[in-house]
């Protein structure tokens, strides 16, 4: 109904546009670079005032009809500085040399649903990583490729199987509890689904829950799951910007807390086709390994770690094994992976098209793992008159994966649980006869598992977006523009498992054999409509930007699962099973916002000042009509100075709020239900649920931005405060009150941070070129309010917990611990022949949050060869590491038998040994671990072939481009595990207590890419 | 003045268009809540309750007792040494138990709400008759009774809560000393036999398979007097133990109740695997039995054969070597009578709530602490012979070692218990303490601790002082 209006409202101000003609010429162009004398492939030329528009060609040139009097051109051209080029009423033809813009300044930065700035203006610390920062080699998906370019965020990789699985947290490790944690993901105005889904692998495994939690963000935790906003094809994206907290993102109103990440994908540019055909090979192979396992020396030592067996093989006189790499056999392929990449690009000055397609896949250095992605993509823009203008995208992707059997188990079939128990000088390879040796000392033959048990993942996705802008008005000194933009995320996510009765783990729960069929649906549709109102005084003393809006969004999914055990007859089918059990998770959520927002750009274009309001309601609220407020105020004022080594120097301000929801079904107390041999069985739950409403958070923000030396460097500086109140909270209450927990708006915490970026161009010459940027963040959460006792929030004491105390971090990693010389007097008695133990003291034993992260890119270039590479260090940060426990209780741990040295060991004690005993009393800290590292992402060196080739090979080229990449090529890091990343249970709020349990180990890959223009 | 007048209409068109939205918006979104699409309202129970609701909360408890008595056989045998388990991928599955009291089990108070919620609605509900509410009175009743019994077990003389706070957010319950808990036990135990005595005919709700022959008022009384009996028992109170027995409890000694059928005669849990429902853990790969069953086993003449109790209870599997320990039993399914070919118990195998051979056993028991040894020994004779397959012990008791009979008759009544009810309900832990041997229970490695009594849970000690009596921080770390 609301559209109706909207587009008869339309309608009514196109039929009373007033259109005035005057006497006209024409006006040709030429853009170019100012530094390489290049023609300029795209570009915008204006004349400010007028509806008088046009772009440039793929050749630099441009044609325009303009008055006939003198007049002032405005051209613009992404990543160069904006020119005005006064054209005389005597001159037709001109030629615009345009200055690069190494920092962005120019660059037009969002600042509300429909509006946006200059990034010289900005009032936030907004950060924007574009095309070609973002993909500089394969990268699977969008926030993997932003891992060490954003100064704020804190990027994971839960898990390094094909496909990966990343977690963004966005200017604090810690921002809620209960509600969700995930940044909003917009990708051309369409808000994308970015949940977890399991393959449903975890009924094999039995490593936990597999149903969906409270928000459905994540079902069946502990399959290796893959966020989906892992679909959008990284080739795509024109830029990324990233909103980090409410200060900048308060016009998103209660979904913003976690920030907003805004994703542009490419859009056409008039002229002829230009075609883009990027092919890349790429080879990978296990970058870090837990192994190799300590192999036992003797019969004797072999029976000692393993116990001893019927058919183990130990009872052999004449006992010299070869000793088998187990972990190798599973892990060591080195597979082929392949993208290709085709695109084109081009139109008319009124119909413009984009249009790619990607083919991809990533081996998996497990046998059966892999990662396959197929996308396309067009996007169209069609202008109609000088006032109408519509964008459609329309974006069909299928993916496909299968991530293999890892992670968390009680079963003793996944990989990592499975293999400290496998005795390694036992063959377990398949047999020449086709069958598999069974592992005595556990219930599966891992290199059985890993062959014949499958776990995949298909989802056909489907992202449409539709954008329309009308301009009503277009005077001197008013536009009046109306925008409208939508669309729609659907998707099916199909897993499924199949594990035959043949296994040797299958038969020992009596029902052999498993298939395991998950279905979720999802779709999400999201609608925005603004006008914006400039006013812009004929004195030019200012200009005043209104925008008002509404937006409405749902979002849906449908998740299902048939698990049938007991195969009758072996084929993988649900309804072939004696045993079969159906769930259902389903979630429907419904906001509705509207928003007003004033910016006012004055004092010579030097000052900045804005003030918005924006009211939220939602159905995840106890209350699903109240509307919530989020007001947001902030200021910019540039100094251009042009005094000494100080260029430019802005300082600026920003306020903001921003809410977080509850999470759909949090808010209903429900009966549970059950069943006793198939008679109806209702109890009460264990939660205590409070009317819930969203949590709020309130930043200040405050930073300098400056250009220096010549425009040679760019510094920003940001240091924000936020303050989350209501924050929804489980609080843990005593048993004997007969809850389990009681849910409601509680606690408040406090965020300080600083973030820092530093942009150098040291050389810039026609022929070499070198910038280099460093960026670093730091933050610190702290519980200010806490109305109940101190709870565990997460965690355990026994493998590292986050504990709830008013007036301390809330990232603080709570364990068992001894007192200081217990350890000492423990060796000390038992080498005077007594015997020694050490009372356990539950404490702080660390931090979760990393001390500082910090990104360092270089990107050089000698004439046609470029070079770059992308430093990550974090510094700080816990892993609770469950697969050393494992390994060292099987005495396999790699270091094990290495001789104990200082005053706690005991007499003749091996490292292991000891970890063992001081973990076996419980003492956290000996699992849990220094997650400080520093990673060479990727490195990639290119050659553009010389001209005279590129036409000597093919007339038709426009560039050749031949390069050499790695990604993930080294890590440096005290952490005792593969990775310390890795999250065993995917992205967690708090992530701490099952982080390392036998992760898939990350992989290093080379590409080679032949990247072809024509 | 054009340019005013065009701003003028220009605000116009703008505020126009601007309510315009924003009403068609609001229409749009008035209503926008969405419900449960997962579960039922709790009002359904608590407020409005139907009959239907009652229930179902009623069938309820059979799976709040069953998930206790898993408790029991499956945590308290680990403390008696009784069965290890031992999984090498998950090591503290096997250390916690011999290194640190576990602090978070046996006090479960949701059960004991549930209990609350369901004796409310009954009170409020409309559409049954009397006799059916005070079925449901009866039987809840009897089943907070073995809530409670089930804590007093575990954490003994350092007591638990028995009042549920008015306020979760803020009340803290005290914590009841040993003699109120039991007081309360025997109180509901009384009750719940005064409403089953009003119950009439048959229950308004359905009773599972395994209480077969105990699904109606009067046959549920029986074993309401049965744990009665136990409790006695537990409580050394065995005069009034021995009068329980012999009134109204299903104790059965004529031929039919000494077959293999008759001993095992009494409600059971029951196990399914169809969804929602519960399985036996116990037929977990990781469950290994204590050799110990095997090697203490009485014999039934000199170098003959064991105890038939063994093979009722385990099986031989492959041996299984693991931080030292050592294991080549598991359990086998009890219902199945063939010794000479014992079968796995399976993940539905029944876990037994009280069976007509410990009834007999108790009143063994009762009968030599209030003086009748004669009395013990004949009953204990019927045991041995009847499900032990070995030779009648003498009266007076005089040990036969070359058969491997302990010392003392007491101890010889305590094996009989320990092979009849073994694996089931915790009896040896429960045994061995309440006579002040626990110490003489095998450790199997000296390092290994042993837990005579649970801790408080941490939680409940953060409220209370970490010096609360029975807080692991307060110093209770085992003997």
């Amino acid at each position: 109904m609301k559209w109706r209006i909207v587009i008869l409202t339309m309608a009514f101000v196109v039929a009373s546009a007033i259109r005035a003609n005057a006497q006209t010429r024409i006006v040709t162009g030429r853009v170019v670079d100012s530094l390489t004398n290049e023609p300029l492939s795209s570009g915008q030329v204006v004349l400010p005032g007028t509806t008088i528009r046009t772009l440039v060609k793929d050749d630099g040139t441009f044609t325009m009809v303009v008055p006939a009097r003198d007049v002032t051109l405005t051209i613009r051209s992404i990543g160069f500085k904006r020119l005005d080029v006064t054209v005389p009423a005597s001159q037709n033809a001109v030629q615009a040399a345009l200055e690069r813009d190494y920092f962005q300044l120019e660059a037009i930065v969002v600042t509300g649903q429909a509006t946006g700035v200059e990034r010289r203006n900005l009032a936030n610390a907004v950060s924007t990583v574009t095309a070609d920062q973002l993909v500089k080699t394969a990268v699977t998906s969008v926030d993997q490729a932003l891992v060490g370019k954003l100064a704020g965020a804190q990027i994971y990789g839960n898990t390094a199987a094909p496909g990966g699985g990343m977690q963004v947290k966005v200017r604090s490790g810690f921002n809620s509890v209960l509600g969700n944690s995930m940044p909003l993901w917009i990708v051309d105005g369409v808000i994308v689904n970015n949940q977890e889904i399991g393959n449903g692998l975890n009924q094999v495994t039995r490593g936990g829950s597999q149903s969906c939690n409270a928000s459905g963000a994540q079902c069946g935790a502990q399959d290796q799951t893959l966020n989906r906003v892992s679909d959008i094809n990284p080739n795509d994206i024109e830029n990324v910007e990233v909103l980090k907290g409410a200060a900048a993102a308060a016009i998103y109103g209660s979904k913003a807390n976690n920030g907003v990440i805004l994703v542009t994908t490419k859009r056409g540019r008039a002229g002829a086709p230009q075609f883009g055909l990027i092919q890349r090979l790429g080879v990978s192979s296990i970058q870090r390994r837990r192994g190799p396992y300590r192999n036992p020396a003797s019969a004797a030592e072999a029976a000692s770690l393993f116990g001893t067996k019927a058919n183990d093989g130990l009872g052999n006189d004449d006992w010299a094994p070869t000793y088998y790499d187990h972990e190798l056999e599973i892990f060591g392929n080195k597979p082929l992976s392949y993208e290709t990449v085709g695109s084109v690009s081009g139109g008319t000055e009124t119909t413009r098209y984009f249009a790619s397609g990607l083919v991809k896949r990533d081996g998996g250095i497990q046998g059966r793992t892999f990662y396959d992605k197929q996308s396309v993509r067009l996007n169209v823009d069609q202008q109609v008159g000088s006032r109408l203008n519509f964008g459609i995208s329309v974006n069909p992707v299928h993916t496909k994966r299968a991530p293999g059997l890892n992670n968390n188990d009680n079963f003793e079939v996944s990989m990592g649980m499975v293999l400290p128990v496998t005795p390694p000088w036992m063959d377990m390879r398949q047999q020449p006869d086709g069958s598999w040796p069974d592992n005595p000392y556990a219930n599966s033959n891992p290199l059985e598992t890993s062959a014949v048990v499958t776990a995949e993942e298909d989802v056909w996705r489907m992202i449409n977006s539709a954008r329309m802008d009308f301009t009503a008005v277009n005077s001197a000194n008013h536009t009046l523009k109306i925008a409208a933009t939508g669309g729609t995320d659907w998707y099916t996510f199909k897993g499924f498992v199949y594990s035959p009765v043949t296994s040797q783990f299958e038969p020992l729960d009596q029902f052999p054999g498993t298939v395991v069929d998950t279905r979720n649906i999802v779709g999400q549709l999201n609608v925005t409509g603004s006008l914006v109102h400039t006013f812009k005084p004929t004195n030019g003393s200012f200009s005043a930007t209104t925008s008002v809006g509404a937006s409405y969004e749902t979002r849906n999914f449908n998740f299902t699962q048939v698990f049938s055990r007991n195969l009758t007859s072996g084929v993988a089918n649900v309804s072939d099973a004696i045993d079969r059990t159906p769930a259902q998770t389903r979630s429907r959520v419904r906001d509705a916002g509207y928003y007003a927002q004033e910016e006012v750009l004055t004092l010579r274009d030097k000052l900045l000042l804005t003030a918005g309001i924006r009211a939220d309601q939602s159905s995840t609220n106890s209350d699903a009509s109240q509307l919530f407020f989020y007001p947001k105020f902030s200021g910019s004022y540039r100094f251009n100075l042009v005094r000494g080594w100080l260029d430019d120097i802005k300082v600026r301000a920003a306020y903001g709020q921003t809410g977080n929801q509850p999470q759909y079904g949090d808010k209903f107390n429900a009966l549970g239900t059950g069943s006793y041999g198939g008679i109806a069985t209702i109890s009460t739950g264990a939660t205590l649920i409070a009317p819930l409403h969203p949590e709020r958070q309130a930043e200040l923000e405050g930073g300098v931005d400056a250009t220096v030396l010549g425009g040679r460097t760019n510094v920003e500086f940001t240091v924000y405060q936020r303050t989350i109140s209501d924050l929804l909270i489980n609080r843990s209450l005593i048993p004997s009150t007969g809850f389990g927990t009681a849910r409601f708006n509680g606690a408040t915490i406090r965020t300080r941070g600083l973030e820092a970026a530093l942009t150098l161009v040291p050389v810039q010459s026609g022929s070499i070129q070198w910038q280099a940027r460093t960026t670093f963040s730091r933050d610190g959460t702290r519980i200010t309010s806490l109305p109940v006792p101190p709870y565990l929030a997460a965690g355990s004491y026994n493998r590292g917990a986050v504990r709830f105390v008013q007036d301390s971090s809330a990232t603080d990693v709570w364990g068992n611990d001894t007192l200081p010389g217990c350890h000492a007097a423990w060796a000390a008695a038992v080498a005077a022949g007594g015997a020694g133990s050490c009372p356990i003291v539950q404490r702080k034993i660390g931090n979760l949050n990393p001390k500082f992260t910090m990104g360092f890119s270089n990107d050089l270039k000698w004439k046609s060869l470029a070079f770059s590479f992308l430093l990550n260090w974090q510094q700080g940060g816990m892993v609770s590491n469950l697969t050393m426990t494992d390994m060292d209780a099987s005495q396999i741990t790699y270091d094990y038998a290495d001789p104990c040295t200082g005053g706690s060991c005991l007499p003749n004690e091996t490292v292991g040994q000891q970890r063992y005993r001081l973990g076996r009393a419980s003492l956290t800290k000996i699992y849990a671990q220094d997650a400080t590292y520093l990673k060479l992402r990727q490195a990639t060196l290119s050659l553009d072939l010389p001209k005279s080739i590129t036409s000597r090979l093919w007339s038709g080229a426009r560039f050749i481009r031949l390069s050499l990449s790695g990604n993930n090529l080294l890590m440096f890091t005290p952490y005792s595990g593969v990775d310390p990343e890795v999250q065993d249970r995917g992205s967690q709020n708090i992530r701490i207590g099952f982080d390392d349990i036998g992760p898939y180990p990350p992989a290093r890959i080379f590409w080679f890419t032949v990247d072809l223009g024509f | 003045m054009t340019l005013l007048t065009k701003q003028s209409r220009l605000a116009r068109s703008l505020v126009t268009l601007g309510t315009l939205l924003t009403t068609a918006t609001l229409a749009g979104c008035g209503n926008i809540d969405v419900p449960n699409l997962n579960g039922a309202s709790i009002e359904g129970l608590q407020t409005n309750p139907t009959p239907s609701a009652v229930n179902s909360a009623a069938q309820s408890l059979m799976a709040t007792w069953r998930s206790t008595a898993t408790g029991n056989s499956q945590t308290l045998t680990k403390y008696g040494f009784e069965i290890w388990q031992i999984r090498a991928s998950n090591p503290p599955s096997l250390t916690q138990i011999v290194s640190f009291p576990q602090t978070g089990g046996f006090w479960s108070y949701g059960g004991i709400k549930n209990v609350g919620v369901l004796l409310n609605a009954v009170d409020q509900v409309a559409g049954m008759t009397d006799a059916q509410k005070e079925g449901v009175r009866g039987w809840a009743k009897t089943i907070l009774a073995v809530q409670y019994e089930d804590m007093a077990q575990a954490h003994d003389t350092f007591g638990i809560v028995l009042d549920l706070p008015d306020d979760p957010l803020t009340d803290v319950p005290p914590i009841a000393d040993k003699t109120a808990v039991w007081t309360r036990i025997f109180q509901l135990l009384d009750q719940a036999d005064g409403h089953l005595a009003n119950a009439g005919t048959s229950f308004s709700f359905t009773l599972g398979p395994g209480y077969a022959g105990f699904n109606t008022p009067t046959t549920f009384r029986q074993v309401n007097r049965a744990l009665k009996a136990r409790y006695q028992i537990v409580n050394k109170d065995f005069a009034a133990a021995l009068a329980t027995l012999g009134s109204g409890t299903f104790i059965n000694t004529a031929p039919a109740g000494l077959t293999r059928a008759g001993l095992q005669r009494g409600p059971f849990h029951t196990f399914t695997t169809l969804t929602g429902d519960g399985t036996n853990g116990l037929s977990g790969t990781d469950y290994y039995i204590n050799t110990r069953i095997r090697d203490d086993a009485q014999l039934k003449a000199p170098g003959g054969a064991r105890d038939d109790r063994v093979a009722l209870k385990s099986r031989s599997v492959t041996s299984f070597t693991f931080l030292g320990v050592t294991s080549n039993l598991k359990h086998a399914d009890f219902f199945n009578t063939n010794l000479t070919t014992p079968t796995p118990l399976t993940n539905i195998t029944s876990l037994p709530i009280i069976r007509n051979e410990e009834l007999i056993l108790l009143r063994a028991e009762a009968k030599l602490a209030t003086g009748d040894a004669s009395g013990a020994i004949a009953d204990i004779n019927l045991i041995r012979v009847n499900s032990g397959g070995l030779p009648a012990i003498s009266d007076p008791y005089v040990a036969d070692v070359t058969l491997k009979q302990p010392p003392t008759l007491l101890e010889e009544l305590l094996y009989e218990k320990r092979m009849s009810l073994w694996g089931e309900i915790g009896t040896v832990w429960l045994d061995m303490r309440r006579y002040g041997m626990i110490t003489s229970i095998p450790r199997y490695d000296p390092s290994f601790k042993l837990f005579d009594i649970f801790p408080i849970p941490q939680a409940e000690c953060e409220v209370r002082g970490y010096t609360t009596r029975g807080c692991f921080s307060a110093g209770y770390n085992g003997i």
